[in-house]
């Protein structure tokens, strides 16, 4: 098996698996931001994932490693949507798309402080709210389907998570904002 | 757009349900605003970070090394074929180590013999399901007999017609209407049936559910347990073990009813069930052939009915040897010139009965001079109509080649009309020519043995 022994020794190899594991976060919210509305996001992750341990001699340790993963995280959502469109999925035009995605982009340390603000937030939920939220999140449901099981219209979900999603950004950017502060 | 709708709209993208003019709408928004925008990244950001906070990230199999060695083998093989091609045997044992298993369908389904479905897919291109299978948003309308499902977890389920479901993933099924029976093996514990009244989780069990467009959903448990949910009203939520049977009360609660085994079948039948015929009538009696229309009048026959038959306006008998007419059934047709025929059917197989589908038909006809219309047929118990049928008599049915049909299974709705007589009507326009009139009902199987 010598795909363990591409350019780099075993100490950059080591980098270069950290470096891709510390940004597992940051390329899944990229990815998200470039697929609204599209499934397949954790299949677009790990084929980027796995692109770039192909590339891996190709990276130069102590460069951007954010910019080139995003690069090929782009390239790779490209093709997704290809597919995508072709089914009939619909969606922002790609410009737009890459354009807005470029201005969310986050390091992994915001996105962490994001990620410990938000549990916080959730816990200023209500106890029916937060069941709500995390029932949506957990089963993968669409609207329809979760409507179905919990026996709710469509409609009255959508407005519940509507409100929900509103208070938890609202709650999310102060916090965010507050801890700036603190720096 | 004021905030709220923009935020609405953000939601719906990011739900995959935003489509036409409001999805231009949004692009044009995010394109001009820069507060848009940000709102876009905000909601994207709180999308990912609730979506990880319940999945989270698999640290440990970031990269999936088995797929990634198994690329790597397959650039070593397609390498290998350039070089030589004395390997070939080798290839083919080579090749077999790459053959993408295809995943298991989410659900197979069967069918009796004689049934009737129609199936559409939410999954399109490459992706549409093939075969007798559902994958999730699959839509199956059933218009007659018996279909089984046999989901990918081991949950099997019989469903008779009249039914029409979704399967929304692998252990929720959305039954709009049907009688469905369905055993959950202990490793699918938690699935769901959803009604437009119910919702039905599965606890380890078996058990049955009536959902009928006009009466109230019915859960039978026949072993287990299972959690039942109404939807409407006071959402009242229970548990129902093994015996008991619930039926869904006026303002979200439930009444218990009786077990009733003999409503659901847990095996396909392996026959079409014979339809039994209790009533046809072609119009041959009296013989009107012979008789020129113009000497109807003088002989007093212009009016003439067939036996049981009445009517409230212009009707009567006419034959082929009128010269205008040409059925295939028999030699003699009823017309209307606008009047309602009827005809009470006498006997107890003509009592209206709760197991089983009817099958109203009629064979409909013009004269070649002139006649047309639309023609309207109905089934009716005492003065009650059951069901009825309208079309427009095609110029073309010279021939009576034209089937105006009306199916009617009798629901909760009708229970009290049980035991009436049942009644056929016709009513035309224009002259109107009605031949081969023909009643069948097919028996609902009276138990569901296992």
């Amino acid at each position: 098996m010598h795909i363990l022994s591409m350019s780099l020794d075993v100490s950059q190899q080591a980098e270069f698996v950290g470096q891709i594991t510390r940004h597992q976060q940051a390329l899944r919210a990229y990815i998200i931001s470039l697929m609204p509305g599209m499934s397949g996001t954790q299949d677009v992750l790990q084929e980027t994932n796995l692109v770039l341990w192909e590339k891996r001699g190709k990276f130069k340790p102590g460069t951007h490693f954010q910019a080139w993963a995003f690069a090929i995280a782009r390239y790779e959502v490209k093709a997704h949507r290809r597919k995508s469109l072709a089914l009939g999925v619909v969606t922002l035009d790609e410009d737009l798309i890459e354009e807005l995605a470029e201005r969310g982009e986050k390091t992994p340390e915001e996105l962490e402080l994001r990620l410990r603000t938000l549990d916080k937030c959730l816990g200023q939920l209500e106890d029916k709210q937060r069941q709500l939220i995390e029932h949506r999140y957990f089963s993968g449901s669409t609207l329809e389907a979760f409507s179905a099981e919990c026996g709710r219209p469509v409609d009255s979900l959508r407005v519940s998570l509507f409100r929900i999603r509103a208070a938890l950004k609202s709650c999310i950017n102060k916090e965010v904002a507050i801890k700036d502060l603190d720096r | 757009m004021n905030r709220r709708e923009l935020e609405m709209q953000l939601q719906d993208l990011f739900e995959g349900c935003l489509m036409g003019d409001d999805l231009e709408a949004l692009q044009h928004e995010l394109r001009t605003n820069p507060e848009a925008k940000d709102a876009y990244c905000d909601y994207a950001h709180l999308h990912n970070a609730l979506q990880l906070r319940n999945e989270g990230v698999d640290s440990l199999n970031v990269i999936p090394m088995d797929r990634a060695i198994q690329r790597d083998q397959r650039r070593s093989f397609r390498t290998a074929m350039l070089v030589s091609v004395a390997v070939v045997a080798i290839i083919g044992v080579v090749m077999s180590l790459f053959i993408a298993r295809t995943p298991p369908p989410t659900l197979r389904f069967s069918t009796s013999p004689g049934t009737d479905l129609t199936i559409s897919h939410q999954l399109t291109g490459e992706d549409t399901p093939e075969g007798q299978v559902l994958e999730p948003g699959s839509r199956i309308v059933v218009s007659s007999g018996t279909v089984e499902l046999e989901f990918a977890s081991g949950v099997r389920g019989i469903v008779q017609a009249p039914a029409s479901m979704t399967l929304r993933r692998e252990d929720l099924l959305e039954l709009d209407e049907g009688t469905a029976w369905f055993e959950v093996p202990p490793s699918a514990v938690g699935f769901k049936v959803s009604t437009p009244e119910i919702v039905v989780t599965d606890l380890g069990t078996e058990f049955g559910i009536r959902s009928r467009p006009k009466a109230p959903d019915e859960v039978h448990v026949f072993s287990g347990k299972v959690e039942i949910l109404h939807r409407k009203g006071v959402k009242k939520q229970l548990v129902s073990t093994a015996g008991q049977a619930h039926v869904a009360g006026p303002v979200g609660r439930w009444k218990e009813t009786a077990l009733r085994r003999d409503y659901f079948l847990s095996e396909l039948p392996k026959t079409e069930p014979k339809p039994l015929v209790i009533f046809e009538d072609s119009f041959e009696d009296p013989d009107v052939s012979g008789i020129i229309e113009s000497e109807r009048d003088r002989l007093g026959l212009t009016n003439t009915k067939p036996p049981g038959w009445t009517s409230d306006g212009d009707c009567g008998l006419s034959a082929n040897s009128s010269g205008v007419l040409n059925t295939p059934f028999g030699s003699q047709v009823m017309w209307s010139n606008g009047g309602a025929i009827k005809t009470n059917l006498l006997g107890f197989s003509e009592t209206l009965i709760g197991n089983g589908t009817y099958t109203l038909s009629v064979n409909v006809g013009k004269r070649s001079d002139h006649g047309g219309g639309t023609c309207t047929i109905e089934l009716l118990a005492g003065d009650t109509v059951l069901a009825s049928a309208s079309e427009a008599v095609s110029n073309s049915s010279t021939d009576f080649s034209q089937v105006v049909r009306l199916v009617y299974t009798p629901d909760e709705s009708h229970r009290h009309l049980r035991g009436e007589t049942l009644a056929i009507r016709l009513k035309g326009e224009i002259q109107t020519q009605f031949d081969n009139v023909r009643l069948e009902i097919i028996p609902t199987r009276m138990s569901g043995s296992r």
